[in-house]
């Protein structure tokens, strides 16, 4: 094996890398930009709460000789705040119809009319309000009705507790004494009326993937394996277009070099390019976007390695594939593309599979470079062990092994058939 | 004796149908700069690309000092510095660093590479221009580069295909320049080219090729003396159709006759009797001469003789 020209064609491409802005572009802006756009547009640093524009028409005003009042209801509405942001912005109106009007208009998100009586039937009674929700965009629509409902039912399982102690209080003044034990079995019985399930919620998230920091790591490892595909596509399908479109192809095998040692070239500057990447991406994400991974060990990094060694051949053979369909350089480069960017989406490697349609998670369950990066992730997110890391690894392992099998037969024929044409 | 360096022995090479090369034979001896002449299509790029190991024969051998290049490609390629007709350079890469990256696939040492590569920069009188990139080079800088590239690993041999297609005039000497003084530095050479001229000046012998075959191989003198008394009238005249003033001046072509678009060359043996005879049946024809000219034989006449065609 001639190392020293393996070595020479690598430092080749990597200068090619520097100094075309293009590629430049892919290697260190794009992964670094589409980092920053999911950690602070699609997960934000903080919990956002939206707030409502909320019309409200009171028909009750505010009735005198009562405790709580349509207008008191009103000013709780002006006031509740969840993280110190203010879930209503309220503004009044006299009538249902301006309110709908305004409504209609999209000044508002949502209207609440509050009838005539609404003190009186709240106080001894059941109350009624109506809640018109606008529906111009799902998502506000959504959002909208999730908060208005949330508030309202805490209202109402609010009220009733409320309403529930005061009867007590009159049932133990006025029932004599010993009707009390009965008194309290009726008083148990209509505590679960008033709550009939106390539910707790407790939010689990899966093992190291608590919070904001872990999700960006995820993150981050995906867009490695993102890069490592178009990487691989790329390099694989024009490695040899590229020499002979250049006019370098006859000169560099009348020298003496096999077409293995420009094989192994093509895979070690996917390596190497991607290291690169990797190193931008990782030490971008942990410090200034707050990623958080878990400590590995050698042995783990040693199997991190063998993984991203796996992923490069995997791709570069799909690139080597590509190149047998098309015969320039622009045309591979499209098909490369054309086939990297759906797959971007498709494989769980950058979206998460829970994310994607049922029918089209197939695509993430067979994809072997989906496997290898979630191996990696395993094992630096999720800390698990190398064992149950290995569980689901020999089916990828085995087609990796095949493909590139494949791919470097095509890629022999394919330098015999470019020499003679 | 000459030392016999290249053996090319009945070599056959196929693509498909087409027989590109076509049973040819030849030896090429130590310090002697060899040509290939013949129109594009010839075959030459295909014998050379044999030759340099980058093809393999479909029948027949070729050795370089002895050595057999298909069973044994990697010494044979270390004995050669191949020149293409495309430049081999990556455009990203500055002078220095394609002469050092062809340099480390030879095997050079990345120390002794930088060393030969200035050497050869200032040889070519690159070496201002040695940190530039090779994108921001003109075609005879690029040319130049490729050949230094050829000579990076100090071969023995040096295979040149159409070293100066694309070169201005005076590019081209420049470079016939350099191929002299490797001659006189002992490289042997084969030099293919469509440049009658170019075969004539540089090459000791030259075979003439076409249609996968060595039509004849000879020194450039010989083979113009066996055109025999002859000398050759060039005719220009306003462009109509070539063929047509081909077939009005056939009975004067004693020798051959090739024409093309608006230029015939006529070979004849007494061109003061031929001369009048042409111009009158020209004139008396319509056809309007631009320029006419009487000149000793050429390599291309040799080729005409053979052919019936003309070189370019």
């Amino acid at each position: 094996m001639n190392w020293r020209a393996v070595y020479a064609l690598l430092v080749r491409n990597i200068k090619r890398g520097f100094r075309h802005k293009d590629e430049l572009f892919w290697m260190i802006i794009f992964p670094i930009m589409m980092m920053f756009l999911v950690a602070y547009v699609f997960i934000p640093p903080e919990r956002t709460i939206m707030t409502i524009d909320l019309g409200i028409v009171n028909y009750d005003g505010n009735p005198a000789g009562f405790n709580f009042t349509a207008q008191d209801f009103m000013n709780v509405l002006k006031n509740v705040t969840i993280d110190d942001k203010k879930l209503f912005k309220v503004k009044v109106f006299n009538s249902t119809e301006e309110g709908l009007r305004a409504l209609k208009k999209g000044d508002l998100d949502a209207l609440l009319v509050i009838p005539s009586g609404f003190t009186v039937n709240l106080t001894y009674s059941k109350a009624h309000l109506k809640v018109y929700i606008l529906s111009a965009d799902p998502m506000t629509k959504q959002v909208a009705e999730a908060e208005l409902m949330g508030f309202l039912q805490g209202f109402a399982s609010r009220t009733s507790k409320i309403k529930f102690q005061i009867m007590v209080k009159y049932m133990m003044k006025y029932v004599p004494e010993e009707y009390r034990d009965y008194i309290d079995i009726f008083i148990k019985y209509m505590e679960g009326i008033v709550e009939p399930v106390n539910v707790t919620y407790e939010t689990v998230y899966p093992e190291r993937m608590y919070e904001r920091g872990h999700i960006i790591g995820w993150l981050a490892i995906g867009m490695i394996g993102i890069m490592i595909m178009y990487s691989g596509f790329y390099s694989g399908s024009l490695a040899l277009i590229s020499e002979r479109e250049g006019g370098t192809l006859r000169r560099l095998f009348a020298a003496p070099i096999t077409y293995l040692e420009i094989y192994i070239t093509v895979v070690l500057d996917v390596l190497i390019s991607t290291a690169i990447t990797a190193a931008i991406v990782l030490t971008m994400s942990i410090f200034l976007l707050g990623a958080k991974f878990t400590w590995i060990s050698g042995l783990d990094f040693a199997v991190i390695v063998a993984l991203y060694i796996l992923a490069a051949l995997f791709t570069v053979s799909i690139g080597i594939l590509i190149s047998l369909v098309s015969k320039s350089v622009r045309g591979a480069a499209a098909i490369a593309n054309g086939l990297a960017f759906p797959l971007m989406f498709l494989t769980g490697i950058w979206i998460p599979k829970f994310m994607l349609p049922p029918a089209l998670h197939v695509i993430a369950d067979y994809f072997p470079l989906t496997k290898i990066i979630d191996g990696i992730r395993d094992l630096v997110i999720y800390g698990k062990s190398i064992t149950e890391v290995m569980t689901y690894l020999p089916i990828p392992v085995v087609v990796t092994l095949v493909l590139t099998a494949i791919g470097v037969l095509i890629f022999r024929r394919s330098v015999e058939k470019m020499l003679v044409g | 004796m000459s030392e016999v360096v290249i053996e090319v022995r009945d070599v056959v090479k196929r693509y498909g149908d087409v027989v590109a090369v076509a049973g040819v034979s030849f030896d090429v001896v130590k310090s002697e700069v060899f040509g290939l002449l013949g129109p594009n299509g010839a075959g030459k790029t295909t014998l050379l690309n044999v030759i340099v190991g980058v093809l393999r024969p479909d029948e027949g051998r070729v050795t370089i000092k002895g050595i057999d290049v298909v069973s044994m490609p990697f010494k044979v390629k270390k004995l050669i510095g191949f020149l293409p007709q495309e430049n081999p350079l990556y455009p990203w890469l500055t002078g220095e660093e394609n002469l050092v990256l062809y340099a480390s696939i030879y095997g050079i040492p990345r120390g002794e590479a930088k060393r030969r590569a200035r050497e050869l920069l200032e040889l070519f009188g690159l070496e201002e221009d040695a940190k530039k990139r090779v994108s921001k080079y003109s075609g005879g800088m690029m040319r130049k580069l490729s050949l230094a590239t050829a000579l990076i690993h100090d071969p023995e041999i040096l295979i040149l295909d159409e070293p100066t297609t694309g070169l201005d005039p005076n590019m081209r000497r420049e470079f016939w320049g350099y191929v002299n003084d490797l001659r006189r530095k002992g490289k042997t050479v084969i030099l293919s080219t469509h440049y009658m001229e170019e075969a004539d000046v540089l090459s000791s012998r030259v075979a003439i090729m076409d249609k996968g075959k060595i039509l004849v191989l000879d020194t450039p003198e010989n083979l113009k003396k066996s055109l025999g008394p002859y000398a050759s009238i060039n005719i220009e005249f306003k462009a109509i159709d070539g063929e047509h003033v081909g077939g009005l001046l056939k009975e004067f072509a004693e020798g051959g006759i090739a024409c093309r678009e608006d230029v015939c060359r006529v070979l004849v043996r007494n061109p003061d009797v031929a001369v009048p005879k042409i111009t009158s049946k020209l004139y008396s024809s319509g056809v309007k001469i631009v320029r006419l000219s009487v000149e000793e034989p050429t390599l291309e006449d040799v080729f005409i003789k053979l052919t019936g065609r003309r070189l370019e």
